[in-house]
């Protein structure tokens, strides 16, 4: 998991890297899936801007209110991001 | 030799993109035809189905003079079901155009046919068409060109490919977007300087590679391919072999020779290394034969093509309704239709079953066989067939399945819907990507997948979106797929259908048949949104007594029946229920007619 960083602009704008799967998507929360686990990502109005399996980047944009951490098979991992 | 008189070129590309329309406009500025000449418009599509569906099926030959070089032009199918036809077309030209829509940039097919292409080594001239568009993306598209390229490993020279800017419709290309174009000769200039002319050896032995066949009544079956070396006489005796099929050696002659030159085959006495052309008098010549010399039998490699990855069975109509509209409807007239289509379709399988009234059709897709189908239908032929299914494989004991390449444009909005599809027909999200107002995705998904999704996909992108598709390879078996949650209206009476008995059924869920129809017993008639099927009668009249009249009948409003296309009924049949298929009627139903025997048969099921 070294090269996984996610990055939240104003709120706006979400990057993420070393991301292996969008495993599911509406306008209010996307689901994706790095190695260490999966990461739920809430708002409103939420579009997936750019995302590349080969490349494992991933971008969005929409209203953020929160990112969190669930670890694979585990308690969730807090880390909030408002 | 320097056959510097002649160029061979392929137009490859996507669906709709305007290839065919291109050519026409090809032929008509060499003045293929004379000017007072009255023109269909497309000209190189000759079935009626595929100027229906305004979609190119057969890869056919043409040619144009140009400035003392004859261009060898051949349009190649559009549509990545028919993608034999693309591979065996590469091995009779020398370069190709590679058409890109202004607007759509590059999808599923132009990958896969570029792909071809440039395993073979071939020079591509990028022809973006279209541009009178207004939707047009000029140069987000050429990147997007350069990234397909650089993305399939094309060579130096590959990516270095010129670039004509075309509108197939008015007949007009540039090589400068600054400076329109006022008619095709820029296109032609860049075949002449760019495709190299082929090396040719005319004086060694006859060799010539057979990459098309046709059939005429009067001379029998027609070889089409290119002379790879040496020259071919009308009247010479030659030796068929193949490079797949060692022991194959059969003499013969060949009795009729032609070239083509414009849309015609004009009969010639001699041809030489580098030449397409037309020969007869070999009735057993087949795709991927090459016909040599008799002193020198040296078969020419032919390209590896797909195999076929969706089967379905072709058997003899057995309906209460059968003979009625149909004037083939015997298994010997089935069987020989599906063999002699065998001939024309490389990427088709016809095997035999363990019944004599059925057969085994294996194609590339559901729009490859439906398009075999309705041919059939349209030539009076009448059968059933049953739902698609996938050909599984067994590699190191495991199971594996056929996986499609998908790719989805719809606006911003729809997303989230085809997502939440995608996820239930096991699809892996690859690439997803925002162009312009929309969005593109791109998925892995099992072939099973995509079976019945094109109108769900309509219908959850409001007729908005464009999905392509095109094999990309076998995987592991994904598991299981729901594939259709409704249930069927099942009539179980034979009779016609009055507006009574119609008026109860509509309540059950969606009517395909309107009052009138003749129906039979265990005929579906409708769809019903449970995931059961429902037995109806919708033959039941009213019991006129004293306090009914028959006039009160008025009053039954019926809505509208769903008027189903032979495409959605492949979609919506289950592995229970048979399409039977007539000149004029298409019919959706159960294997087990008899209601009670349907309901025993899956009481039987449930307790296994």
């Amino acid at each position: 998991m070294e090269g996984h960083n996610v990055s939240v602009e104003q709120c706006k704008r979400i990057t993420a890297t070393e991301i292996t799967s969008v495993d599911s998507f509406s306008d209010r929360q996307i689901v994706m899936s790095f190695a260490g686990g999966k990461i739920v990502v809430t708002g409103a109005s939420m579009k997936i801007v750019g995302f590349s399996k080969s490349s494992g980047s991933f971008s969005a944009t929409g209203e953020i209110t929160s990112v969190r951490y669930v670890q694979k098979g585990g308690s969730i991992k807090q880390k909030l991001f408002r | 030799m320097l056959r510097d008189d002649l160029r061979n070129v392929a137009i490859i590309a996507h669906v709709d993109h305007g290839k065919t329309t291109l050519v026409d406009a090809m032929l008509k500025q060499s003045h293929t035809f004379r000017d007072n000449q009255t023109v269909e418009e497309r000209v190189m599509d000759s079935n009626d189905l595929e100027r229906e569906r305004g979609i190119t099926i057969l890869a056919k030959n043409t040619s144009i003079h140009y400035k003392g070089v004859k261009i060898n032009v051949v349009d190649t199918p559009g549509h990545a079901d028919f993608s034999g036809e693309v591979e065996r077309v590469m091995m009779m030209v020398n370069g190709v155009l590679v058409l890109v829509d202004a607007a759509e940039g590059p999808m599923p097919q132009t990958r896969f046919v570029v792909q071809k292409a440039l395993e073979m080594g071939h020079r591509l001239i990028i022809v973006v068409n279209k541009i009178d568009r207004p939707d047009a993306r000029l140069n987000e598209v050429q990147d997007e060109i350069l990234e397909l390229l650089l993305e399939l490993d094309a060579s130096d020279d590959q990516l270095m490919s010129p670039v004509v800017w075309c509108s197939g419709r008015d007949g007009t290309a540039t090589l400068d977007l600054n400076k329109p174009g006022t008619d095709l000769t820029p296109l032609f200039e860049t075949i002449i300087n760019h495709i190299q002319p082929m090396e040719a050896d005319t004086e060694g032995p006859s060799q010539l590679l057979v990459s098309s066949i046709d059939y005429n009544d009067y001379v029998g079956r027609i070889g089409i391919g290119r002379i790879e070396r040496g020259s071919v006489k009308q009247g010479q005796s030659v030796v068929v072999c193949n490079y797949n099929d060692v022991r194959l050696k059969s003499p013969g002659k060949i009795v009729n020779l032609y070239q083509i030159e414009g849309l015609n085959r004009v009969p010639c006495e001699e041809a030489k290394a580098g030449d397409i052309v037309c020969f007869s008098g070999l009735e057993q010549i087949n795709i991927g034969d090459t016909v040599c010399a008799p002193d020198c039998v040296e078969p020419h490699k032919f390209v590896k093509i797909t195999e076929p990855t969706v089967e379905m069975t072709f058997s003899v109509n057995d309906s209460p309704f059968a003979g009625k509209d149909g004037k083939w409807v015997t298994t010997r007239h089935i069987r020989d239709r599906l063999f002699r289509e065998l001939l024309k379709d490389v990427s088709l399988r016809v095997e035999e079953t363990g019944s004599a009234d059925s057969y085994r059709v294996c194609g590339r897709g559901e729009m490859h066989l439906s398009i075999l189908i309705e041919n059939m239908r349209r030539e009076g032929y009448e059968f059933q067939v049953s739902t698609p299914r996938v050909m599984y494989k067994d590699i190191d004991g495991e199971k594996y399945e056929p996986m499609e390449r998908l790719i989805v444009d719809v606006p911003d909005e729809f997303t989230g819907a085809v997502f939440q599809s995608m996820g239930n027909r096991k699809g892996e999200l690859l690439h997803m990507s925002a162009v312009g107002s929309r969005t593109r995705l791109e998925f892995i998904i099992p072939a099973r997948g995509l079976f019945g999704y094109k109108s769900e996909f309509l219908t959850s992108t409001r007729g908005e979106g464009v999905m392509n598709s095109v094999f990309f390879e076998y995987q592991p078996y994904k598991g299981e797929i729901m594939r259709r949650t409704t249930g069927s209206l099942v009539a179980f009476e034979t009779g016609e259908a009055v507006t009574y008995g119609l008026f109860n059924a509509q309540g059950r869920g969606t009517l395909f048949i309107g009052a009138g129809t003749p129906v039979y017993e265990g005929m579906v008639i409708g769809e019903s949104p449970k995931s059961e099927d429902i037995n109806v009668n919708v033959c039941k009249t009213k019991h006129l007594t004293n306090t009914r009249s028959s006039a009160s009948d008025d009053a039954l409003r019926l809505i509208t029946p769903k008027r189903m296309s032979l495409e959605e009924c492949l979609e919506f049949i289950g592995d229970d229920e048979l399409l039977e298929v007539t000149p004029k009627n298409i019919r959706i139903r159960k294997r087990i007619l008899d209601s009670e025997l349907r309901a025993k048969a899956r009481a039987k099921e449930k307790k296994q």
